[in-house]
């Protein structure tokens, strides 16, 4: 678009050059009336065309520089999305061996006390099998 | 009144013609791609924007995991730090019931050896016992065995004739009886040791067995008690695995809780970006409407100008030829006019006839302002077939504007609406913007965009505004405002 504006310019350029060329071998009242009527407000219309563009030029570029930002940041998301996803694995699996760990801990733990009560009952059977 | 060379002139305003046309070319491609670009910047931002929100969504999910994994690990953490507490317990209680059971073990030990000690020394004693009733026993049938020889030969002395004194045999007799007496008697205290020894055999044999029974016992509440110590330890081996595990875990789900914040804020700052960039683009195809409607002006003020110099280098070609015939006709008249000259009249504002040749007749074009022209009047537009030839602005528009023409009108006639800051005041209390509202009609209809007229005598040459006179005669539209020009 840049090249289109500048093109657009030139042009623009050229033809008030031209205008003032043809001043110099035209100044009657008959072209003070074209000027007025036609080719002023031509000239204004074309500089706020100009301007318009320019403003749209920059206004897209600044959000072409936003946008590139956002890719960034969306990139950055997604690796940092990747990082989340792989310490959630770890977690999972040192979870996984805590619940596993747990799990014979339950079971020894069960498996212990099951013997707790034996150990009272049969020394109460060694005492009470004959007079100390 | 100036004189200039028609011919100098004549190729000046065909250049400009040529400038306008080529401005007008770049206008309307700059336009094309300023257009095409805006149309690609939006697309970037949609296409943006429906990244953004999905990774949003993506940052909102991994954050809802990683909550839903802290809440997992801290159940877990506590689950674990508890498990360690209650297998520390229960260790501490396996070793105590351990320490019993071996103390009791060796309790019972102990006094087993002291009751086969016990049985030993009864059994010693017994097997004594049975010695000495065995010998005194023995004992007892050899006094029996005297008592019965000297009770025999007592009776064989008292028998024998030959024998008067028996005192002998009688004292044997007597001697053996009291001698069996003795035996008997060490007999009897024998069997009463024999007994005695017998019973003691008989407890100590009682008490080893229940000893037995009793290190038997204690023998299995060690083996509990050990296995007890034995498991306890595995389960404080497992808790503490398990709490290291998921200590680890808990690193685990900080390091994905800090990546997930920091995911999520680089999201949020991602949509203020796409939220600025969309905001540029909306100001951008704003700048970009402007451009667009000012070159719609620019072109049209372009074309008419094209019109009027094409026009106008048409009256100089003309002059240029009745200059050089009249040159060559008569000196006279050439002394009147420039050899190659035209003169120029400008009395008049109207374009249509901006700049006249001095003709013989030397007739001006005055400038009469707006008037309210009858459309009955106006020549009906040759080249306008149709909807199609409808370019610049769409015929529906156009159309429209014309019906809000006539509800300006009265308004206007009235002096009320005769500047476009009424009418752009006017489109604010109704809640129009320009390019629907009433003020781009007063502009196109008394502005610089006006219908515009060159009347001679009874006719009237259209110099602006053709499609506008075509559509408001074909709609039953009586009167327009059209800038007038009259030729005097």
């Amino acid at each position: 678009m840049e090249d289109a504006l500048w093109r657009l310019t030139q042009q623009s350029r050229t033809l008030q050059d031209f205008r003032k060329d043809i001043s110099g071998v035209w100044s009657d009242t008959v072209a003070r009336e074209l000027n007025s009527r036609y080719l002023n407000p031509h000239e204004e219309d074309d500089q706020e065309i100009i301007k318009a563009f320019r403003e749209q030029n920059e206004a897209l570029e600044q959000a072409k520089e936003k946008l590139r930002i956002a890719s960034e940041q969306a990139k950055e998301a997604a690796e940092l999305s990747a990082k989340v996803v792989e310490s959630l694995e770890f977690t999972q699996q040192e979870l996984n061996s805590a619940y596993k760990s747990y799990d014979l801990y339950i079971q020894y733990h069960a498996e212990a006390r099951s013997h707790l009560p034996l150990v009272q009952q049969f020394i109460n059977k060694a005492n009470d099998a004959c007079p100390k | 009144m100036t004189v200039y060379d028609p011919r100098i002139l004549s190729q000046a305003l065909e250049d400009l013609q040529e400038e306008l046309t080529r401005w007008s070319t770049i206008a309307s491609d700059t336009l094309s791609i300023a257009q095409d670009t805006q149309r690609h910047a939006q697309e970037a931002v949609d296409q943006t924007a429906h990244r953004a929100a999905i990774v949003m969504d993506q940052a909102e999910r991994d954050q809802q995991d990683v909550n839903a994994a802290a809440d997992a690990v801290a159940k877990m953490l506590d689950k674990a730090r508890e498990a360690k507490l209650v297998s520390h317990k229960t260790l501490g209680e396996a070793n105590t019931a351990l320490q019993k059971a071996n103390s009791t073990l060796h309790l019972w030990e102990v006094e087993l050896e002291k009751a086969l000690a016990w049985l030993k020394r009864a059994e010693a004693r017994l097997a004594k016992a049975e010695i000495e009733y065995d010998r005194a026993e023995r004992a007892r049938d050899a006094a029996r065995q005297e008592l019965n020889a000297a009770e025999r030969s007592y009776r064989n002395c008292q028998n024998d004739k030959e024998r008067s004194d028996c005192s002998s045999e009688s004292r044997r007799v007597q001697r053996a009886q009291g001698e069996l007496r003795d035996a008997e008697h060490r007999l009897h205290l024998a069997y009463v040791e024999l007994m005695a020894a017998r019973e003691e055999v008989r407890q100590a044999k009682a008490r080893v067995a229940c000893c037995q029974l009793a290190v038997s016992n204690s023998q299995q509440a060690f083996v509990h008690a050990q296995a007890a110590v034995q498991n306890a330890n595995e389960a404080v081996n497992a808790a503490e695995r398990s709490l290291e595990f998921v200590q680890a875990a808990e690193r685990a789900i900080r390091l994905a809780q800090q990546h997930a914040t920091t995911e999520k804020e680089v999201a949020d700052q991602m949509n203020i970006a796409v939220q600025a960039a969309t905001e540029l683009t909306k100001d951008a195809f704003h700048h970009f409407q402007l451009a667009e409607r000012t070159e719609t002006s620019a072109q049209r003020q372009s074309t008419d100008v094209r019109y009027e110099l094409t026009y106008r280098v048409d009256q100089l070609r003309n002059l240029n030829r009745v200059v050089s015939l009249d040159s060559s006709v008569s000196s006279n008249r050439q002394s009147n006019y420039s050899p190659m000259g035209v003169s120029a009249v400008s009395s008049s504002i109207g374009s249509g006839a901006a700049l006249s040749t001095s003709q013989p007749t030397g007739s001006t074009w005055v400038d009469s302002g707006t008037n309210y022209v009858p459309i009955a009047e106006l020549p009906d537009p040759q080249d306008i077939n149709g909807e199609n030839d409808f370019k610049k602005v769409p015929m529906t528009e156009m159309k429209a504007g014309l019906e809000k023409l006539q509800e300006m009108l009265p308004i206007v006639e009235r002096g009320e609406g005769t500047s476009k800051d009424y009418w752009a005041s006017f489109d604010t209390q109704k809640g129009l913007d320009y390019e629907h509202g009433y003020q781009r009609i007063y502009e196109a209809f008394y502005g610089d965009d006006a219908i515009r007229l060159n009347h001679n005598g009874n006719q009237y040459d259209i110099v602006n505004g053709r499609h506008r006179i075509w559509l408001a005669k074909r709609m039953g539209i009586t009167n327009l405002p059209a800038r007038v020009i009259e030729k005097k």
